[in-house]
């Protein structure tokens, strides 16, 4: 009998598990295999039956597709594979065969057919499911890269290698390398792999991202060594900090593409290694803050590699340099001057203030110009200064607006004299009341224009008197020309010091006014005045036509010059300035006014066509009535909102207590005017209220919490933020005297022999000195001794006095400790927390103070975010030393933030009610402050601060602290003031009472 | 006695130049006349010593000063016992002297002395007017001339050195500032011997200066750090350099207050 045909051996191999439709599929299907080969392919599919009927099933519907790309040999071995998966998994061996096709359709030549299945079968032994990851991705990577043999290869044993360290990652490494490799050297992908690794740290996560990433973020490099550089970064990074360093890398994405454009990657890696060898927070600071360095360095952004040298300078010099790299503070904002050469804003911000303060007699903020609120622009500002000088000074009565950054002159004491006589001139508007003008003193003049003009009102403002005429923004320049005139002669007047300054500042005011060509006649007209008023001459020569006008509005306008002028005084000038302009060009149909007759000449008028790209602003600035009104006004509004607000809550506040409180809040950002205007004043001052409003005692609370404010220095802004932190004072709770028992039995023996030791320091009430050169008592040994000296012819002592020598040590000492969640960390023994050692020395220290008798206190302090400053007090100064005391430095636990500076502050308010001679502040930390919005710098530096407050209020304070690593780091935070890093933290128990023995003796 | 005696250098030989700011000439003289204690408050550097040192002059009392310090016992104000040859005598203290004689006793700075130090003046400040010297036993009635005046510097120090209501209640207290302008630049002038021109500027300096009380100058800049300022540039020093010494120099030491300062000063004078 003859053999069945392979469709009815399939037919009946499938009979049982499949219904007639799939089999007669699968049957037409294998049909389609070239008769010749038919029976070979039947076979090996049958075979593969035993194993799994389902992956056959699926085999049979592909075969005669795959054998369209593979030779009969390859499709055996392609089985085999199979067979070996299948056996695993019958899921993933159906798998298998379906994607047969797609595969073999990507790799054309039978040589790497036959590498690509060869190799499967070594992963296979190690893991099925791997090699099934290593199936679906090999062949894109085939087709995408250069990969030799070798390199294919090298990419599969990797992975394999891999594996048996890792599954998970390995599996990832075949899913990404395809995309990776594309643009990345295969020789690298070992160390790639490392660096990877290196990022894990309890998790995997980490690694994964790394990778998932690399695609991307390689595609963007474009040499290897790059690539490498970049591996190498990470790498540095990793060592110390393995998050930042995957960060690190993942914003790189961000970070390179600034630097490419510069051709300055290659620098950027290279120095944050070399910078990450030191410290890789600081490299990573230096890395992700790259672009915005770029940016602020603008266009010496060539200059970056000298900058970043400077940072590494001060590195080395052992400061931190972390605010310099993060540009937080001046420090790298100066260098980035000098290199620039110019002069910035934030580097003298705070000498103009205090110079602003000083002439104006009111207290100012200066600010960039960029921070100048515009919007809806005000209809009568001046046509030209706004929009021309974007840069120009200015003010709004509240805040003088100062360009960022100024390089007019090569010399930087000059660029320094233009920011000097531009603050001078503003802080003149306001010490000159240039905004305000007396109604008493203007009632004449606005009448006449009302009665002229036919309108109404021109009392309340600068402004509504512009509005009285038909063309408010000609009056407005006028004004605006007269009332800078008239501030400059006042000024004069009254610093002679300025002078040479001023007329080294008009001569290049000057210099830098815009041509006269392309101006209107009238536009003409007006910089030619301003130009006489600035200078006293004029840039170019004044058209003939336009003589007798320029000279007769000069005479006009000089009244100013008198030194009884007053606002006043420019408000009549521009007046009669612009009646004379107005009506010389008589409106509105005849159209022969003098401008007029000047129009074609003016259009004719030869200039050289200056490039008015070097057009600046003047030393003047320009005056911005509208503004200040508005702001005023909302000033007002906001002052009477807050009034309101706190009357209802019981708190009394003055309108010029209540005016301060919100020029802070301004300065400070927390509000700003415009938030004002486009909301009801009554909610923007909720918040500043708050903060006002003393919280009332809790008294149904058992523990009687108490809230204190404190402000807290902004070093950005060179100020304090007032009453900004919240410090909740509570009693601390009582644990278990076990605790303590078991501190109080390790250190038995020490404990006697410091309380012995500090018995003898303690004074006795009284001291009386016998045998005194001086004193109010006699001392009759003394006095006996010296008669009897006397009758005997020797010269008698004269010290036979008793001195009541009240030798009070009056000694008050506060130890305040950190109880961060920080504190929890163990010590390198792995016994005690930092904490626990804490606890012990305070319970030694406690003891040691209380047999010398001087008067002490302990508190605790953590905290979460301004308003929730934890300060909790273990012992008072009024309490006595007693086991509840012992109890509750037993039951300190630690809890989550540090804020130093208020914790300080409060500490020193307490301090500072202890009438004693010595006041002296012991610090415990570990050694970084920590809070919301409080860290790096800006928390060192508040600390510091809190410190100097102390100190100014003759308190000594003394920081100990545990922080090895922070050396440089606390020398800037501490200041001068005196610190001592315990580098062995277990032996602070016994240390802290010598320390403080030394302290007070 | 030739205790009495030695009274006649507490005499003021000449009147000592004061120019009266406000109504402390006849507030003085009142206090004087009904026999109560004067309380000057105010800051440092604002004339209350020669105010006193003038008044005691008009009055043709003998002036006893006493600056105080933390370490002034009440010994050292009521007097001790001290061995003359072979014998003790007793010695009076400055306070003793000036309530025996009827002197004029100004306690200058008194927050600065010890609290257990101050309370000896009390019997002397209200109507009894004695002062007891307990260490002889004795009391002795203070004489009608006899006068105490105490200074203090409110905005100085903190709550620990605030003087205690139980004292402050017994004074009548004249509040004392910086002059105005043109008495200032009269004062600045003579003192320092400098053309008014100039102190004009110095005290233009001084009120600009004044301004700046929230940035840590809280104390401001004096009526004698303006004429130490008039004095040096009297000598020749040259202005800028006066004023960095005695202006800039004095009142900070913060760089950028500083740099500040010297700029304000540099713009009065070419
Ligand atoms: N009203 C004044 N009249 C005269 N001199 C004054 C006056 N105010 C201040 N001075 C000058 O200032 C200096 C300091 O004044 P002083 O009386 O010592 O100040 P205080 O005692 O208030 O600290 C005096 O030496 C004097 O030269
Ligand atoms: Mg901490």
């Amino acid at each position: 009998m003859s053999a069945p045909s392979p469709s009815d051996t399939l037919r009946s191999l499938f009979e049982p598990t499949l219904d007639t439709d799939e089999i007669e599929d699968i049957v037409s299907a294998f049909e389609r295999v070239e008769t010749g080969v038919r029976p070979v392919a039947l076979n090996v599919g049958l075979i593969l039956s035993d194993y799994s009927k389902k992956a056959a099933a699926a085999y049979f519907q592909v075969v005669a597709d795959v054998l369209q790309a593979i030779s009969v040999d390859e499709l055996m071995a392609w089985v085999g594979l199979g067979i070996k998966i299948s056996q695993e998994s019958a899921a993933s061996g159906i798998r298998f065969f379906k994607e047969g096709p797609r595969i073999f359709s990507q790799i054309s030549s039978s040589a790497q057919r036959q590498r690509f299945i060869e190799l499967g079968l070594s992963i296979a032994e190690e893991n099925f499911n791997l090699a099934v990851e290593y199936y679906r991705q090999a062949p894109s990577l085939l087709a995408n890269t250069t990969l030799n043999g070798a390199g294919f290869s090298q990419w599969v044993e990797t992975g394999r290698m891999l594996c048996r360290e890792d599954y998970t990652l390995a599996i990832e490494y075949f899913r990404i390398t395809p995309d990776l490799l594309p643009h990345f050297p295969m020789s690298l992908v070992p160390k790639w792999i490392d660096v990877g690794q290196n990022l894990a740290t309890e998790k995997l996560l980490p690694t994964l991202l790394f990778m998932r990433h690399s695609p991307e973020i390689f595609s963007k490099l474009v040499s290897d060594a790059e690539k490498e550089q970049l591996l190498d970064l990470v790498e540095e990074v990793s060592w110390q900090n393995p998050l930042l360093a995957g960060q690190l890398f993942i914003d790189s994405i961000n970070v390179l593409p600034p630097f490419q454009v510069l051709g300055l990657q290659n620098v950027l890696m290279v120095k944050a290694i070399e910078i990450a060898k030191y410290d890789a927070a600081l490299a990573s600071s230096l890395f992700l803050n790259g672009p915005n360095i770029i940016k602020a360095l603008k266009e010496i952004a060539d200059q970056f590699p000298a900058w970043v040298d400077e940072g590494i300078g001060l590195l080395k010099k052992g400061s931190s340099a972390k605010g310099y790299f993060e540009l937080k503070g001046r420090a790298g904002y100066d260098v980035m001057e000098r290199m620039r050469g110019g002069v910035s804003l934030v580097s003298i911000s705070k000498t103009l203030k205090i110079f602003a303060e000083a002439l104006s007699g009111k207290p100012v903020a200066i600010k960039p110009t960029s921070q100048r609120i515009t919007g809806d622009e005000p209809s009568s500002e001046p046509e030209e200064s706004a929009s021309k000088y974007p840069d120009a000074p200015t003010t709004d009565g509240e805040t003088i607006f100062l360009p960022a950054h100024i390089r007019y002159f090569a010399q930087d004491s000059l660029n320094f004299e233009w920011y000097k006589v531009a603050t001078a001139f503003q802080a003149g508007y306001l010490e000159y009341n240039s905004f305000f003008p007396k109604i008493n003193e203007t009632v004449d003049l606005i009448e006449s224009l009302q009665i002229k003009y036919k309108k109404r009102g021109g009392f309340s403002s600068l402004t509504s008197f512009f509005s009285l005429v038909p063309e408010p923004a000609l009056i407005s320049s006028l004004f605006e020309i007269a009332e800078g005139a008239r501030v400059e002669a006042a000024l004069r007047r009254e610093y002679p010091g300025l002078r040479q300054a001023m007329n080294r500042m008009r001569v290049h005011d000057l210099d830098r006014r815009p041509s006269l060509v392309g101006l209107s006649p009238r536009g003409v007209v007006l910089e030619l005045l301003l130009q006489i008023s600035i200078s006293g001459k004029t840039k170019e020569e004044i058209p003939n036509t336009l003589q007798k006008i320029v000279f007769d509005l000069c005479e006009i306008l000089g009244a100013v010059n008198d030194p009884s002028a007053t606002v006043a005084t420019s408000m009549q000038v521009a007046a009669t300035a612009f009646e004379y302009l107005y009506e010389g060009e008589e409106h509105p149909e005849d159209m022969t006014g003098p401008m007029e007759a000047f129009e074609e000449e003016g259009i004719r008028a030869e200039g050289k066509g200056e490039d008015s790209g070097a057009l600046r602003p003047s030393t003047r600035g320009m005056l911005d009535p509208k503004r200040v009104e508005e702001t005023q006004a909302i000033k007002q509004q906001y002052t009477d909102a807050l009034i309101e607000k706190l009357k209802t809550a019981g708190l009394d506040l003055s309108s010029e207590a209540a005016a301060a409180a919100l020029s802070k809040s301004v300065e400070d950002g927390e509000v700003t005017f415009k938030s004002i205007r486009e909301s009801d004043p009554a909610d923007q001052v909720q918040p500043l209220a708050d903060r006002l409003i003393p919280e009332k005692p809790d008294q149904g609370n058992r523990e009687k919490k108490r809230t204190f404010y404190y402000d807290e220095w902004h070093c950005e802004e060179d100020q304090y933020l007032p009453r900004w932190c919240r410090v909740v004072e509570s009693i601390a709770a009582e644990g278990e005297s076990e605790t303590v028992q078991d501190i109080l039995n390790e250190y038995h023996g020490m404990i006697h022999s410091i309380t012995s030791a500090f018995q003898l320091l303690r004074p006795e009430g009284f001291k009386r000195i016998k045998g005194a050169p001086d004193g109010d008592d006699l001392d009759l040994d003394a006095l006996l001794a010296s008669r009897v000296e006397m009758k005997s012819g020797m010269t008698p002592s004269n010290r036979i006095y008793i001195a009541h020598q009240k030798k009070d040590r009056s000694v008050a000492v506060a130890f305040l400790v950190d109880m961060s969640g920080s504190t929890q960390q163990l010590l390198p023994n792995r016994e005690k927390s930092i904490l626990q050692v804490e606890k012990e020395a305070l319970v030694l220290m406690s003891r040691a103070v209380d047999a010398i008798g001087d008067a002490f206190a302990i508190y605790g302090f953590s905290g979460r975010g301004k308003d929730a400053v934890d300060f909790s007090v273990l012992k008072e100064f009024d309490e006595n030393y007693r086991h509840t005391i012992d109890r509750r430095i037993g039951q300190m636990t630690p809890s989550i933030q540090n804020r130093d500076g208020a914790a300080i502050r409060h500490a020193v308010t307490k301090l500072s009610a202890q009438a004693c001679k010595t006041r002296i502040l012991v610090l415990m930390s570990d050694g970084k402050p920590l809070d919301d919005g409080y860290r790096g710098s800006y928390a060192a530096a508040d600390t510091k601060a809190a410190l100097q407050e102390a100190k100014n209020m003759g308190i000594h304070p003394y920081c100990i602290t545990v922080d090895r690593e922070g050396e440089t780091y606390l020398k800037g935070m501490y200041g001068d003031v005196a610190y001592m890093v315990i580098d062995q933290v277990e032996t602070l128990p016994a240390r802290l009472p010598r320390i403080y023995k030394r302290l007070t003796t | 006695m030739d205790q009495q005696s030695s009274m006649a250098s507490f005499y003021l030989d000449k009147e000592p130049f004061y120019q009266p700011v406000g109504e402390e000439v006849a507030l003085f003289k009142a206090a004087y006349d009904s026999k109560r204690p004067l309380l000057l408050k105010g800051p440092t550097g604002c004339g209350k010593s020669r105010f006193v040192a003038h008044m005691a002059y008009q009055l043709k009392r003998p002036l006893i000063t006493v600056a105080c310090h933390e370490d002034l016992t009440a010994s050292d104000l009521v007097g001790r016992y001290l061995l003359k040859g072979d014998e003790t005598i007793w010695s009076d203290g400055p306070l003793t002297l000036a309530v025996r004689y009827g002197a004029i006793c100004y306690l200058d700075e008194v927050v600065e002395a010890r609290k257990d130090t101050t309370v000896v003046i009390h019997p002397l400040t209200d109507d009894r007017r004695i002062l007891p010297i307990e260490k002889k036993g004795e009391v002795i009635p203070a004489s009608d001339d006899f006068m105490i005046v105490i200074s203090y510097n409110p905005g100085y120090q903190s709550l620990l050195k605030d003087l205690k209501q139980s004292t402050r209640q017994r004074f009548i207290a004249v509040d004392f500032n910086y002059p105005s302008r043109d008495l200032e630049i009269e004062i600045v002038s003579r003192e320092a011997g400098i053309d008014r021109e100039t102190a004009g500027r110095l005290v233009s300096i001084g009120q600009k200066v004044r301004n700046l009380k929230n940035h840590g100058l809280e104390e401001g800049i004096s009526t004698r750090l303006l004429i130490y300022a008039g004095q040096l540039i009297g000598k020749g020093i040259p202005i800028h350099l006066a004023c960095q010494a005695t202006i800039a120099d004095a009142l900070t030491d913060d760089s950028e207050m500083r740099r500040s300062l010297i700029e304000i000063t540099q713009s009065f004078f070419e």
